[in-house]
């Protein structure tokens, strides 16, 4: 009960962040597992997940065929890059998606990772439960790639090394047991949605909205942020606090994660 | 949008190229034509003018062997020093020049309306025919790239015993990259950096077959013979490419071989 609370706590506590009008709904996309499209792959080579009604990321996936038509949104939102940017602004932009690319890149090695270790394992259930968070990442790998073709963004040099070292540490804490796994989990995505969170202020800061893709970016990415803050909480929920020397492992991984973020936004 | 005095005058200079070369000659022939009430009297912009509109540090002897005397300071703001052309009139043109030619290679593929292999092919050939009217000054115009542009002071870059290789390659990838991206490539991670090494490889090459000394040839059929090699280079490539993509599939194979029997073994 204590655990929940403070997953809690600090969950508002991260969310408190932005701004106060974002605070009033959130735009994760908990729920039934995502129905995957029968063809294509991510970079991450993951499948790429149908469309979901009513959330921003929807506009860069496939829709279901038996769906109702998705909400039309302009071309120039999904299919150009503003020009009248100042380079400040261009270099913001780039650096927003290529991190987050390289991030959720990681992120689904990580699970790929503790996913290969616990699928050989007893037990079935925390395979599942890292199943449902890996595939909610896959939605966010696969938008991902379409943004950085969208706005011509050079992506990360160190494509591959973030393909083993997100493998590695997945299965690397898995190997250690569920609470180890966990406290990656934990660490990983309160670092990744307080780098979302930064993302989003930065986009209400420095940039223009006359250009219908910047403000479908800041929904994408509050989408995200909130995605990733379910999985922190349920990380918690599955004991990631429990695991020896639990402050020591999760300050190395955050550690590691902040320090990747950096090289990811420049290289 | 109405462009600078500057960029209209590269823009009046480029025809006058084949002509007058790649030298500041250009753009003072080009600068009797610029608008009212920018045009100048005849003989057309100063080369001082010149040098003030496309700044360029002095040659290299001026500067960093010893501080310049009252004499020689008082002989530079007068614009009677002895010291040789500037380069930064002449960079700029062939900077807007190779400018150009991605333009010029962007709007083919684009008015053919191919894309795949069909529109890299169509892109490449066309900006190899683009040298052709400069043929004879194409050595001078790439030279001019690795001119220093800044003073050893402002650039450890230009203390290099030789010329810098990085405008070269810049050029080089910057045609593959709009190659590329035009013609429909969505590749992601190292793909991305791979297809562009591809294409950049594919067009430098022939660049030198292009530069090579051929007395025999005229410029068409130097031309023609690196049409030739353009169309070898991109089939061998290819055929490179599916060999590896081939030899991926077959280590993977192998490796979910041997995941197999390992299962069957009860490991």
């Amino acid at each position: 009960m204590a655990m929940r609370s403070f997953a809690s706590t600090s969950t508002l506590l991260l969310r408190a962040r932005p701004c106060t009008f974002t605070l009033l709904c959130r735009h994760h996309s908990s729920g039934p597992p995502p129905i995957f499209a029968p063809s294509g792959s991510t970079s991450a080579h993951t499948e790429i997940p149908y469309a979901e009604p009513n959330l921003a990321s929807s506009a860069y996936l496939p829709p279901q065929p038996s769906a109702p038509p998705p909400e039309q949104l302009s071309p120039e939102a999904t299919q150009s890059t503003p020009l009248d940017l100042t380079p400040e602004q261009r270099r913001l932009l780039e650096e927003i998606i290529r991190v987050d690319q390289a991030g959720e890149l990681g992120a689904n090695l990580i699970y790929q990772g503790q996913h290969a270790v616990f699928a050989r394992g007893k037990d079935k259930k925390l395979a599942d439960i890292v199943q449902h968070m890996w595939d909610g990442e896959k939605k966010h790998i696969a938008v991902f790639d379409k943004l950085i073709t969208q706005h011509d963004v050079r992506p990360t040099a160190l494509y591959p090394l973030w393909k083993v070292a997100g493998f590695a540490l997945g299965a690397g804490t898995a190997l250690l047991g569920k609470r180890a796994a966990m406290a990656c989990t934990e660490a990983v995505e309160t670092v990744i949605g307080e780098h979302y969170n930064s993302q989003v202020e930065a986009l209400l800061r420095t940039f223009p909205t006359n250009h219908p893709s910047i403000p479908l970016l800041r929904q994408i990415l509050q989408e995200f942020r909130d995605d990733e803050l379910e999985h922190l909480d349920t990380a918690v929920e599955n004991e990631s606090q429990m695991t020896p020397h639990h402050a020591l492992l999760s300050a190395l991984i955050a550690a590691g994660c902040r320090g990747a973020i950096g090289v990811s936004e420049r290289v | 949008m109405a462009s600078s005095v500057p960029q209209q005058l590269l823009r009046l200079a480029l025809p006058l190229i084949p002509k007058s070369g790649f030298t500041a000659h250009s753009l003072q022939l080009a600068s009797l034509s610029l608008p009212a009430p920018h045009t100048p009297p005849a003989p057309g912009y100063t080369t001082h003018t010149l040098n003030g509109l496309f700044p360029s540090p002095p040659p290299l002897p001026y500067t960093s062997t010893h501080s310049l005397s009252r004499e020689e300071l008082k002989a530079d703001a007068q614009g009677s020093s002895l010291e040789t052309e500037r380069v930064g009139p002449a960079m700029a043109l062939v900077q807007e020049w190779l400018a150009e030619g991605r333009r010029d290679m962007v709007g083919r593929i684009r008015e053919v309306g191919v894309r795949g292999e069909a529109g890299v092919r169509e892109g490449l050939r066309q900006r190899v025919r683009y040298n052709e009217p400069v043929l004879g000054q194409l050595v001078q115009a790439l030279a001019l790239l690795g001119a220093p542009t800044t003073t050893a002071l402002s650039s450890p870059s230009a203390l290099l015993p030789f010329p810098s290789p990085a405008p070269h390659l810049s050029h080089v990838a910057r045609i593959a990259h709009d190659l590329a991206k035009v013609s429909g490539d969505e590749s992601q991670g190292a793909d991305w950096y791979l297809s562009r090494a591809r294409l950049g490889t594919i067009y430098g090459l022939a660049e030198l077959h292009l530069l090579s000394p051929s007395n025999a040839l005229t410029p068409s059929e130097r031309v023609e013979s690196t049409l030739e090699l353009v169309d070898t280079l991109l089939e061998r490539s290819r055929s490179m490419q599916k060999s590896v993509e081939g030899a991926g599939a077959f280590a993977e194979w192998v490796g979910k071989s041997w995941m197999g029997m390992g299962r069957s073994l009860g490991l």
